[in-house]
């Protein structure tokens, strides 16, 4: 449980040589890059590569390949079999983005004719009932004939224009307007025109290719759009024979082009000079010497290593090393923020009370399991990161819904396994120890926030950070004022009279002196001089109001635990509630009531009991002893993840 | 209209109307819309922003937004508007007590003074500006007065309305034109005896508010006109008086005479400023940017308290009443903003007329 040690490495060649590097660094998964320019090379003379990466060109090609057939193309292990004569001036990725183009474009061509058509048969099946032939009503001489659709409100506006000289009829209607034509002496056309243009007449252009009667032309129309349709398919099944038959050299290809534009992409980092090359970075002390084998058969190369904190400038990056159980949990501290280099990895202990504090509030055996299968199926089929989260918490609900003697809300379910096991002391029920549960939830994070304050202890004095190791609030001098006033009260209430003057003296007020103390008394112990800024007036002001606050923490601290028997009680509750409701209703319905009760209760509980330890985790428990800040160790790689859709 | 007492619409109380109004008031068009929609580029956009976002989405189902004519888009709103009326008005059939005729009534006065204004124009375009949905549900034949050409011909074809008998003695000049004014004070008299006539039907309280919103509607419509003659025609105060609606609301014949004895339009504003709505506009900062705006605060003021009436109403009357001033300050709202759009008006111009 703690931060992988780590070494700085610096490798140093012949610029000739840097390409083969690369590969190698990006291919043992174990190296963290840094900017060797950043770490001081450019002192040295050396400088930064600005090249254009001359693999951007050939995956933006594949990535159009990709689009237009609509197919996807990623890595593959490329085998023994592999014609590297396809890599060669990139004619074959250009061979096959051509003729997809070609393909795409008769797609095109009659996706385009399907919708040309598709609009023509929208606008004359409004004109259904026309018995007449559109080519012959357009072939007249002597009158004009418009299509379109007139609002109703237009069109009872018509018998105001009785006088002039059109017909209107009308062959379907719509919500708002009526669809027809109207016709009109080309001697007056341009009036009747204006007169239907000022009733808000829309027109519409009967395409060419209309031809008979409207039910001729549906008629046709529709049999146009079938052709074309079909036409379409052939051409999709066309791209996706000739794609299917190039996926594999593609996929190849992919692979190939994608890890040298990765490794190119990585030269950045390098520094050059004078036909010579440094790589800096970081290696996990426990891979160093599998690291250095790499390079044994390279000659003009030197890889020199080093203490992680060998370069002032760079700081190390952090791998946390974790067990299988505590390993989900680091997605927590990571969210938090990764420790420093010389931190702790809190992971194991949030793995422990997250799981605790989830079991004890989510405490029902059936909702436990349900929650626990349902990780495990999201880690299974979606590697949701959060399902192995769940399947502990589950298990550790389930194993406190056995003390409580719950499942799916029957409380007297387990009885009889509780007999048969002789087992008198359970089931613990929960409603009937309120008071219990609620002190028991206090008396839980007392105890862990006593163990947070030891870890700041014991990580201060490692970092010789003595004002927060023995003088803070979360120091020697809080654990013992905290621990004094909770080992006083309790003794006090129980009949055991301890707290006397000397022990307020001692135990209270001096840590209490510490606390206000903690800055002057940090450099005593570090034998310097303590320079008091802005004057003693402000320090006892400044340190007053801190005191005051640390005061107000362990109060407030201690007492958000008692949410976690909140927590137990809600649950319990919230069952009590589903049972009831199904008592009340016929005996038919009980099954869907108790099933949808405990969809319901497992849902917005888990919801809640998730995010309340999560709280619990980062505000009572983080804040006392862990500082983040650090950098996540991400060795190179090729990002083969980067699929081109 | 008829002489009935107080009381005569009692049996009912509405209490549906009233919470369907509430819940219909509830899909307005909101500031944040309107912001939105000054914006736009266009009639289109406008169209679209209605369709997908706002209650009017309904009637513009089938519309092609892309193609929609301004005018065509405007007559849409108009009718979807007379719509709402007719869907609060049938809800609980309460549409056929006489004080609901006021939307009718004022339709068809404002058909009755375009087509005057048609005719002064020598113009026969009225047709296009008729709203023909309320054909049928109108005193008189909506396609026929557009073809009217002369006052002689629509006396006559008034002749078995109402409204002959208040314009059969109206004179025209030499050349046949009217004087529209002098037809629309007396059309508007009209309208608004017949709404207090009305509002007597109901019981006491009920009549009491919609009184009070009737009158300080007429006083601020009054006050509205009496500055435009005196800003823009330099009317004296007989002259100004000559056409002020003679109902007293809350202000006095007293105060009136003060007001229109201003010698300009500028101390007319600062006169009005001292008054009792003057006082309110200050107060509630419904003051417009522009100082000499007092159209424009005044037509605020009036929103106010149709949202205020609304709020407060249990009626079903002050809720209709209140409503269709709302919608109908939504309308304007809208199509100012549809013109402005349309011909190029600058964004925060456009928003300065917004009335929320």
């Amino acid at each position: 449980m703690s931060i992988e040690k780590m070494e700085f490495v610096n490798i140093a060649g012949l610029t000739k040589d840097l390409d083969a590097v690369l590969e190698k660094l990006s291919e043992c998964g174990c190296f963290h890059i840094e900017s060797a320019v950043g770490a001081n090379a450019k002192s040295k003379g050396f400088s930064s590569l600005k090249e254009e990466n001359p693999y951007n060109s050939i995956l933006r090609k594949m990535t159009e390949i990709s689009a237009l057939a609509n197919v996807k193309i990623g890595s593959v292990e490329v085998g023994e079999d592999f014609d590297e004569n396809l890599t060669k001036d990139g004619k074959y990725v250009d061979g096959v983005l051509e003729k997809l183009k070609e393909l795409a474009k008769q797609r095109t061509e009659v996706t385009d004719s399907i919708g040309e058509y598709e609009r023509a048969l929208s606008q004359v099946e409004h004109l259904k009932g026309l018995d007449a032939d559109f080519e012959k009503l357009f072939s007249c001489e002597h009158i004009k004939v418009r299509f379109g659709r007139l609002p109703i409100d237009s069109y009872n506006k018509l018998p105001y224009y009785d006088d002039k000289t059109f017909y209107f009829e009308y062959f379907t209607e719509e919500t708002e307007y009526y669809w027809g034509l109207y016709i009109t002496p080309v001697s007056c056309a341009e009036e009747v025109d204006d007169i239907f243009k000022s009733l808000y007449f829309e027109r519409i252009r009967i395409a060419d290719f209309v031809h008979g009667t409207s039910e001729d032309a549906v008629a046709e129309l529709a049999a146009k759009i079938k052709d074309f349709t079909e036409k379409k398919e052939a051409l999709d099944k066309s791209i996706s024979e000739y794609i299917n038959g190039e996926i594999k050299h593609l996929d190849e290809l992919f692979t190939h082009y994608k890890s040298r534009h990765d490794n190119f992409d990585l030269r950045s980092k390098a520094a050059v000079t004078n036909g010579k090359f440094a790589v800096v970075g970081f290696v996990p002390k426990s891979d160093s010497d599998t690291f250095l084998k790499l390079f044994d058969d390279m000659d003009g190369v030197s890889v020199v290593m080093q203490p992680a904190d060998a370069n002032g400038q760079l700081a190390p990056p952090i791998k946390l090393r974790n067990n299988k159980f505590a390993q989900p949990f680091s997605m927590f501290v990571e969210m938090y923020g990764l420790p420093a280099y010389n931190g702790v990895n809190p992971t194991m202990f949030v793995a422990i009370t997250y799981t605790l504090f989830f079991g004890i509030m989510f405490g029902d055996v059936g909702h436990g399991l349900v929650i626990a299968l349902l990780g495990a199926l999201l880690w299974k089929f979606k590697r949701f990161s959060l399902g192995p989260i769940l399947t502990r918490v589950g298990i550790s609900g389930a194993i406190f819904g056995f003390i409580y003697g719950s499942v799916f809300g029957y409380e007297h379910l387990l009885d009889p396994v509780y007999e048969a096991l002789g087992i008198s002391f359970l089931p613990f029920r929960v409603m009937e120890n309120v008071t219990t549960i609620l002190i028991g939830g206090i008396v839980i994070g007392v105890f862990i926030m006593f163990i947070s304050i030891m870890i700041n202890i014991i990580v201060g004095i490692k970092n010789k950070e003595y004002e927060s190791a023995l003088f803070s609030n979360n120091g020697i001098a809080g654990f013992v004022f905290f621990g004094s006033i909770l080992v006083g009260a309790v003794c006090e209430l129980f009949g055991a009279h301890i707290v006397n003057t000397a022990y307020i003296l001692i135990l209270i007020v001096l840590p209490l002196i510490a606390m206000f103390l903690r800055e002057p008394l940090s450099y005593w112990v570090r034998g310097k001089k303590y320079h008091m800024e802005g004057g003693v007036g402000d320090f006892i002001a400044a340190n007053f109001f801190e005191v005051f606050e640390f005061l107000l923490g362990y109060a407030t601290n201690t007492l958000s635990f008692v949410r976690v028997g909140g927590f137990v009680l809600s649950h319990a509750s919230m069952m009590l509630v589903v049972m009831a409701l199904a008592e009340q209703v016929a005996a038919g319905a009980v099954p869907i009531v108790v099933i949808i009760g405990n969809v319901f209760v497992m849902g917005i509980e888990a919801l809640l009991v998730g995010i309340q330890s999560l709280r619990l985790e980062f505000y009572e428990i983080f804040s006392r002893f862990y500082t983040g800040g650090g950098t996540p160790f991400t060795p190179v790689k090729i990002n083969y993840d980067e699929t081109i859709e | 209209m008829s002489n009935k007492k107080h009381g005569s619409y009692t049996k009912g109380k509405y209490y549906a109307t009233v919470a369907k109004i509430r819940a219909m008031y509830g899909k307005r068009v909101t500031a944040e819309d309107y912001a939105e929609l000054v914006t736009k580029q266009s009639v289109a956009d406008i169209a679209d922003y209605l369709k997908k976002n706002t209650h009017y989405s309904t009637v513009l189902s089938s519309v092609d937004v892309n193609t929609i004519h301004r005018g065509f888009l405007e007559s849409l709103l108009q009718r979807y508007n007379f719509e709402l009326y007719g869907r609060i008005t049938g809800f609980e059939r309460i549409g056929r007590q006489e004080f609901y005729n006021f939307k009718i009534i004022s339709a068809e006065i404002d058909i009755i003074l375009s087509c005057m204004r048609f005719i002064n124009a020598d113009s026969e375009g009225q047709i296009e500006s008729i709203p023909i949905y309320l054909n049928g549900m109108t005193s008189f034949d909506l396609i026929e007065i557009a073809k009217v050409r002369s006052f002689a011909e629509l006396l006559e074809f008034l002749k078995k309305t109402r409204y002959y008998e208040l314009l059969k003695d109206v004179p025209t000049n030499e050349n046949g034109r009217i004087d529209c004014g002098k037809c629309e004070y007396i059309l508007r008299s009209y309208y608004y005896e017949g709404l207090v006539e009305a509002s007597k039907h109901y019981r006491k309280s009920e009549a009491d508010k919609l009184d009070l919103m009737i009158l300080t509607d007429i006083d601020l419509i009054n006050i509205i006109n009496a500055y435009r003659l005196k800003e823009f025609f330099g009317s004296d105060e007989n002259e100004i008086f000559d056409k002020t609606f003679s109902f007293e609301g809350r202000m006095s014949k007293a105060k009136l005479e003060e007001l229109y004895s201003s010698g300009s339009g500028e101390e007319f504003i600062k006169r009005f400023s001292k008054t009792y709505y003057g006082r309110v506009i200050a107060e509630n900062g419904l003051d417009s940017k522009d100082a000499d705006d007092l159209e424009l605060s005044a037509n605020r003021l009036r929103f106010k308290y149709a949202k205020t009436a609304l709020r407060d109403s249990q009626t079903a009357s002050v809720s209709v009443y209140a409503f269709m001033y709302l919608m109908g300050v939504e309308l304007h709202n809208l199509i100012s903003i549809i013109e402005g759009v349309r011909y190029g008006v600058p964004s925060k111009q456009i928003e300065s007329l917004i009335i929320v």
